[in-house]
């Protein structure tokens, strides 16, 4: 499944640097010039074969030209320092299933748009990419492709799907948090670490999506239409408000009992998102007071923190942490975690000794400082 | 529901910070940030929407005590002035100093359109807070101040010189903002090659030199996009030699923030004069040779970005943050 070795992350884990990974700049700079260049080759294909006009030649042409890339992505990735969130390998990736997808479309005729069949279809391969490449972003153009093929299915239902379609967002937006939390403590799916975490985080949004207020009305009145009608609200609205309000508390408290950062600041911003939501419907005061205010309550929450963890309380602190930096926290902690799990695994893996032992360089803001 | 859901994950993450307290040290950062830029914010709308009624004086004398005491307050936590960086970074007080400076902005821009104190000089309007901001922010060591001071600065000569170029269109004043900014950005990188040199303050110069850098390169691009024939050639020099002594600094000082923009700003003014040349009779042949071009130096690029240590012969430098 994976296209990395598996050892190659055990080493990372250990302190080793067994990929090419350059600094973020450097990473935008491939992903830059790679993207140019894959379409400049496209385009040049394209004008050689300028005689094969019609829609299933060109559609053969791009699919050929996306495995072409897949095989270019799979030879950096069996070089002797394997590119790892390196660019040039991400963007090689992208252009390659944006070509099969584009072919394949030029194949099979696609009648208004895309539906659900194809987007479920569209889910699973980009699914499978990100498993087979550890891409957390393709992870997250798979749950978006699923959930366009949940509300597809449901505009066909009709408008009591309106009432349906919430239901179902928040329960599979709950079995995926809680499936993402059960791969992240299982050391054998470590290797992924970092996807699981952009799932989970994304799936605590989508559930607080699925059932506010704001999301629920509009996005079925974007659904259904005229048919969807809220004209005197959305039935059940103190439910939907509820609900609107209590999970931004829960994530935070939930984010602060359990020392767990990804569900504090999925929280902290979901409280923005239900202050957004309520405003919206309810013209308490005007904008500007209300930002005034708004900001005057968030510099005298931020003071009260300061000052109530100033010194270690309950094990939170307000001081700066000793191991990383504020910049790229999320892939310090999936380092982290990874190294946890790693350690946790029965039998440890082989000690990468021959490797450049730079132990204790990392988690130096993400990417980490290098060329 | 939820509760559940995370117990698994944070068992883990749990296991390796047993050791170290949970610290919510950036997100307490974020909502002090959030909160500043939204009492501003609402504060500046406020007075706007108020003026010529009874209120508006109450709101001003807010805002004016409010910049006040938060720059009095900085006053009197401040630790002495050093030329190196001062003690602990993005503390209670550096929030403040924003604030202040923030709703001193709010004032000025009040007095300025509703009195006129600067009179129709609206590049003295800017200035004038500009150099306010510039002093705080040396004396305070603020580098979000100085960024603010520098944007001041260079929106004053903007406003002070574009009026010019409508005006008289001889070959010179129709470049007057081109010039104006070539000259600003050549002043900027001076103050951030001077601050590097001479360690005075020397983590101000990466702000410096970020605004020179996008200043001067985008108004070269402006001239050799605008420009005639032969100044084309001009300004295409200009370029090539700036991208080459920003290589240069990044090399130096080990930034591949300053390298990535050395290359881009390079590629942009190579491909645009490039292009130029090959569409000037365009044709099926100019088409392939477009796209080999691309092909061939966006190739050349990576090939370039790939092996840099080799290039600059650092093994994994470390690099600042910037």
């Amino acid at each position: 499944m994976l296209a990395y070795r598996k050892i190659d992350f055990d080493a990372l884990a250990a302190g080793a640097r067994p990929f090419y990974t350059p600094n973020v700049f450097i990473r935008i700079g491939l992903f830059i010039f790679g993207y140019i260049c894959a379409l400049a080759v496209a385009g040049l294909i394209f004008l050689v074969m300028d005689s094969w006009h019609s829609q299933k030649g060109s559609g053969a042409i791009l699919m050929v030209y996306g495995a072409g890339l897949f095989a270019a992505v799979e030879g950096l990735i069996r070089r002797r320092k394997p590119f790892f969130r390196a660019g040039l390998e991400e963007v090689l990736l992208y252009g390659g299933l944006s070509a099969i997808l584009s072919g394949l479309f030029q194949w099979v005729h696609l009648r208004h748009g895309i539906h659900y069949p194809m987007a479920l279809f569209m889910g699973c391969l980009f699914a499978v990419a990100s498993l087979r490449y550890a891409d957390s972003l393709l992870a997250a153009a798979s749950l978006g492709m699923g959930f366009y093929a949940l509300f597809d299915a449901g505009a066909g239902m009709g408008p009591r799907a309106g009432y349906l379609l919430p239901l179902l967002v928040v329960a599979l937006s709950c079995l995926i948090v809680l499936a993402a939390a059960r791969a992240l403590a299982t050391p054998s799916l470590r290797y992924w670490t970092h996807v699981w975490t952009a799932l989970r985080f994304l799936t605590l949004m989508t559930c607080y999506a699925g059932g506010n207020y704001f999301a629920v009305r509009e996005g079925g009145r974007a659904l259904f239409g005229g048919a969807f009608d809220v004209t005197g609200g959305v039935p059940y609205a103190p439910l939907f408000y509820g609900f609107t309000f209590a999970i931004p508390i829960l994530y935070v408290a939930v984010g602060l009992a359990r020392k767990d950062r990804l569900c504090l600041r999925a929280g902290l911003l979901c409280v923005a998102l239900a202050v957004l939501t309520y405003k919206k419907y309810h013209s308490v005061m005007p904008i500007e007071t209300g930002l005034t205010l708004l900001g005057l309550a968030l510099i005298a929450i931020a003071w009260a923190a300061l000052r109530l963890f100033r010194t270690e309380r309950f094990g939170i602190t307000a001081g700066p942490q000793t191991d990383m930096s504020g910049a790229g926290l999320m892939d310090a902690e999936s380092l982290a975690l990874l190294q946890s799990l790693a350690s946790r695994q029965a039998a440890p893996p082989q000690a990468p000794g021959g490797l450049e032992g730079g132990g204790g360089s990392f988690g130096g803001g993400g990417a980490g400082g290098k060329f | 529901m939820k509760a559940g859901a995370s117990a698994d994950s944070t068992a883990s993450t749990e296991a390796s910070a047993a050791t170290a307290p949970f610290s919510i040290y950036w997100e307490i950062r974020t909502l002090l940030y959030l909160g500043i830029v939204a009492v501003s914010t609402g504060l500046g709308i406020l007075i706007y929407k108020n003026i010529d009624t009874l209120g508006h004086q109450t709101i001003l004398a807010v805002i004016g005590l409010g910049s006040a005491g938060c720059l009095g307050y900085c006053a009197r936590r401040a630790a002495p002035f050093t030329a190196g960086k001062g003690g602990e970074e993005s503390s209670w007080a550096d929030y403040m100093l924003l604030l202040g400076v923030l709703l001193f902005g709010v004032f000025t821009g009040y007095l300025q359109f509703k009195y006129s104190v600067f009179g129709t000089h609206y590049g003295l309007a800017l200035a004038i807070p500009a150099s306010f901001y510039l002093f705080l922010a040396y004396r305070f060591d603020h580098r979000g101040v100085l960024q603010l001071a520098i944007s001041g600065f260079c929106g004053s000569v903007g406003v002070a010189t574009t009026p010019l170029a409508a005006f008289h269109e001889n070959m010179f004043n129709r470049h007057a903002p081109i010039l104006s900014a070539l000259a600003v950005g050549a002043a900027l990188a001076l103050a951030g090659i001077l601050s590097g040199r001479l360690d005075f303050k020397r983590h101000f110069s990466f702000a410096y030199l970020n605004f020179a850098l996008h200043l001067c390169m985008i108004a070269a691009y402006t001239g050799l996009v605008l420009g005639g024939a032969w100044e084309k050639w001009l300004w295409f020099f200009l370029l090539a030699a700036m991208a080459a002594g920003l290589w240069r600094h990044a090399k130096r000082a080990r930034s591949p923030y300053f390298l990535l923009c050395s290359v881009l700003y390079g590629y942009l003014a190579v491909t645009y004069v490039i292009l130029h040349l090959v569409f000037r009779h365009a044709s099926t042949a100019s088409m392939y040779a477009a796209l080999a071009y691309f092909i061939l130096s966006c190739g050349g690029t990576i090939h370039l970005f790939l092996n840099l240590k080799n290039l600059l012969g650092t093994e994994d430098a470390g690099l600042p943050e910037n």
